[in-house]
């Protein structure tokens, strides 16, 4: 079971190293305030919702589940689900959720337009505020400009606070490729991780990918990174 | 077994799967030792169902290594830790079998998802009881009826900001906690969303309160009902059901509309709704609809809200706008200034939610900051929300912003023309495609005539580098930025 659920191309030695997301390990100055801001939030139990919300790439599932880490690390339990997941599931998946003190959902978007699913997130919502717990949602708009079914939840949504982050510069993301370097024990040259980036996409979940494909066919072919070794394993 | 035993199984699952999945399906699982037994508790039946599925078999294995051989048994169940640890008490008590009567009529599939969580697959008395120890409401279905008000104590008269959206409201609302169950019952409050409805029925019930300390009131949101129903109809509980929400002096039902489709909880609430009236009981009820446009709602019941007094709240003007801005922030204790309330009412107008929201997030700026909140500060805070944020932007779009602000063709953009006046346009709108897209240099060279991604970098470290010595350069980037982003 654990084989098929980490994928068919992977090493022999069925070793994935964990990444988990926190706060500290959340890179770049770019959206370090809207971070700190959010731990600081995530806190504040008098605060029913916070809208995370920023273009793809630019780490709000990470900071999700940053929120639940340091959520778990003040002694309350937390719950963080990707709404994309849950879809096939049917919104009833929403149901008793509002007895965790902060309940992270990702990707609204994929239930926008759905209206069982609104209803239900709008129900969740309600229950959360009852209880004094907090919802914390991400989005790439902004709640009045996510185009919401349901007048009600997107009133809601409005009533919290929106936390917007930006899109990393590349200064950003070569500390980020950096640091994911090293948590896997490879050594990643400045000179190569700016190689990367000038021919890259620059989307931080791609450049993430080319990392672990790096990563594998550097164990393999027992070869350092090198501009040389990236151009032939990516073709560039 | 210690329960670390679990924690101990959930170490090794982390390094098995994937984060997503194991923050989804696994993190949230609460464990309870009973006996020989392992009780695992999921938040609802999809995850217990989903966690049988796909995770079960590993648990089972992961927990016998850990026991050297000897896997504990597992029980998969519906509800929290606390709540089974309760039940254990309960369970005593609760004397939920004897005595009661059905009626159970037809509910419908949205009726059945509203109480999902007590359908699982333990004995009715377990369901029961967990449902007790984790629902604050559970005191009707249990037959020793306690009257719990549900209202919030902070929505009063005296907290209601009046402007002429809502003064007629306001005055209705008075009249009913001054006099309920008289000549305005129902009172029917409708109107567009986060405009004070739930805050003014609030205000009533607080008041009939005030002025009766004995009076039972009851405020709950329609999807409550719901719940509450079901939950009673399958615990053979309706009887009590009923005669708890028939025995209250007011009964206050928020965003009525969510009943629409729900024919057994329409139904049941029509029954209450004339007994309450026959009584001389005062009812309320909120909408975001006039009565007769609420869909997929019966006739009659339509008909029975007209039949008291409905009015309708409005949108707030603008000076009602800065007077609950300004009662916000009191509340708050922050000052703030009546040219900083009148900026946030100026550029927030639809409702007071989105106001609240709009000067919640000023002062969180502020708070961070330690500014003092002024126009120029508001507007930078309110970007956000005002969705001036900055958005992904397409290249085909920067060409076209750029050419028509230096008023050359896009094709030249694309050309091989080396002239100044083409060539620090093109430069500039690759560094702008550099910042504000997630495309490779390589892209971003061949969207403009095919060039070289080194010809790319260039253009971006020399607009860098112009920006410090060249004030129009300057100039013309951060107007850019504004014109992409906003």
């Amino acid at each position: 079971m654990v084989g098929d659920t980490l994928g068919g191309d992977q090493l022999t030695l069925g070793v994935r190293i964990r990444d988990d997301a926190t706060f500290r390990n959340y890179l770049g100055e770019r959206n370090a305030d809207a971070a700190h801001k959010l731990r600081l939030l995530s806190e504040d139990s008098t605060l029913p919702v916070i809208v995370v919300c920023g273009d793809s790439g630019t780490g709000k599932s990470h900071l999700l589940q940053a929120v639940c880490h340091h959520t778990e690390a003040l002694g309350l339990s937390s719950l963080c689900l990707n709404l994309e997941e849950l879809l096939p599931l049917g919104p009833d998946v929403l149901q008793g959720l509002a007895d965790y003190p902060r309940v992270c959902l990702d990707d609204i978007e994929a239930v926008i337009g759905n209206a069982p699913w609104e209803e239900a997130l709008f129900h969740l919502f309600n229950r959360m505020l009852d209880n004094g717990h907090q919802l914390i949602v991400t989005a790439s708009q902004t709640p009045a400009s996510l185009g919401l079914g349901l007048r009600d939840l997107a009133s809601r949504l409005q009533h919290g606070i929106v936390i917007q982050l930006l899109l990393p510069r590349d200064d950003d993301r070569l500390l980020i490729l950096g640091s994911r370097a090293e948590a896997r024990g490879l050594d990643l040259p400045e000179e190569v991780g700016r190689f990367i980036l000038r021919r890259a996409t620059r989307h931080t979940g791609d450049l993430l990918d080319i990392l672990d494909r790096l990563d594998e066919s550097s164990l393999k072919a027992q070869r350092k990174l090198t501009i040389p070794f990236v151009k032939s394993v990516m073709g560039w | 077994m210690p329960q670390t035993i679990w924690h101990q199984c959930l170490e090794v699952l982390r390094d098995e799967f994937p984060a997503q999945q194991f923050n989804t399906w696994l993190r949230p699982l609460q464990s309870e030792h009973q006996d020989d037994q392992l009780m695992l508790f999921a938040p609802n039946r999809f995850v217990m169902d989903w966690v049988n599925e796909k995770y079960l078999r590993r648990i089972e294995e992961v927990l016998k290594d850990l026991q050297g051989g000897q896997a504990p048994r597992i029980n998969m169940r519906v509800g929290s830790a606390t709540a089974a640890r309760d039940m254990v008490q309960r369970s005593q008590t609760a004397n939920v079998e004897s005595g009661r009567q059905d009626d159970t009529g037809p509910v419908s599939e949205e009726e059945k998802g509203v109480a999902a969580t007590v359908v699982d697959r333990q004995p009715r008395r377990e369901v029961l009881s967990s449902a007790a120890a984790s629902r604050r409401r559970n005191v009707q279905v249990e037959g020793d009826i306690k009257h719990q008000s549900f209202l919030n104590e902070s929505f009063t008269f005296d907290t209601f900001v009046e402007g002429k959206s809502n003064q007629l409201a306001r005055a209705a609302s008075m009249q009913v906690a001054e006099n309920p169950g008289g000549a305005y019952n129902p009172l029917f409050l409708y109107g567009g969303v986060g405009l004070g409805k739930t805050h003014l029925m609030h205000a009533v019930g607080n008041e009939i309160v005030r002025r009766n300390p004995r009076a039972k009131v009851a405020y709950l949101r329609s999807e409550r009902f719901v719940a509450d129903m079901v939950k009673a109809l399958q615990l053979n509980a309706i009887n009590e059901f009923k005669r708890y929400y028939r025995s209250v002096d007011a009964l206050l039902i928020d965003d009525i509309q969510f009943f629409a489709r729900k024919e057994r909880s329409q139904e049941e609430f029509f029954h209450t709704f004339n007994a309450l009236l026959e009584g001389g009981q005062q009812v309320i009820v909120t909408c975001d609809r006039f009565p007769k446009e609420i869909s997929d709602m019966e006739e009659r019941l339509k008909s029975r809200f007209g039949w008291g007094l409905t009015v309708m709240v409005e949108p707030p003007e603008l000076e009602t706008r800065v007077a609950i801005l300004m009662k916000k922030a009191e509340q708050t204790n922050v000052r703030l200034s009546s040219e900083a309330a009148f900026f946030i009412a100026q550029k927030i107008r639809s409702n007071v939610r989105e106001l609240e929201g709009a000067l919640r997030l000023v002062i969180a700026n502020a708070h961070f900051t330690g500014q003092e909140i002024t126009p120029p500060f508001i507007r930078e805070s309110l970007k956000d929300l005002l969705a001036l944020h900055e958005k992904q932007v397409s290249i085909d779009n920067i060409q076209r912003t750029v050419a028509e602000y230096y008023k050359i063709k896009v094709a030249d953009l694309h050309s091989k023309r080396r002239t100044r006046s083409v060539t620090r346009p093109r430069q500039m709108a690759m560094s702008l495609a550099k910042e504000l897209t997630n495309h490779s240099l390589p892209e971003i060279g061949d969207a403009f005539g095919g060039r070289d991604h080194t010809t790319v970098l260039h253009a971006c470290k020399k607009i860098v580098e112009l920006q410090g010595t060249d004030t129009n350069i300057r100039e013309d980037y951060q107007n850019f930025m504004r014109l992409l982003t906003t």
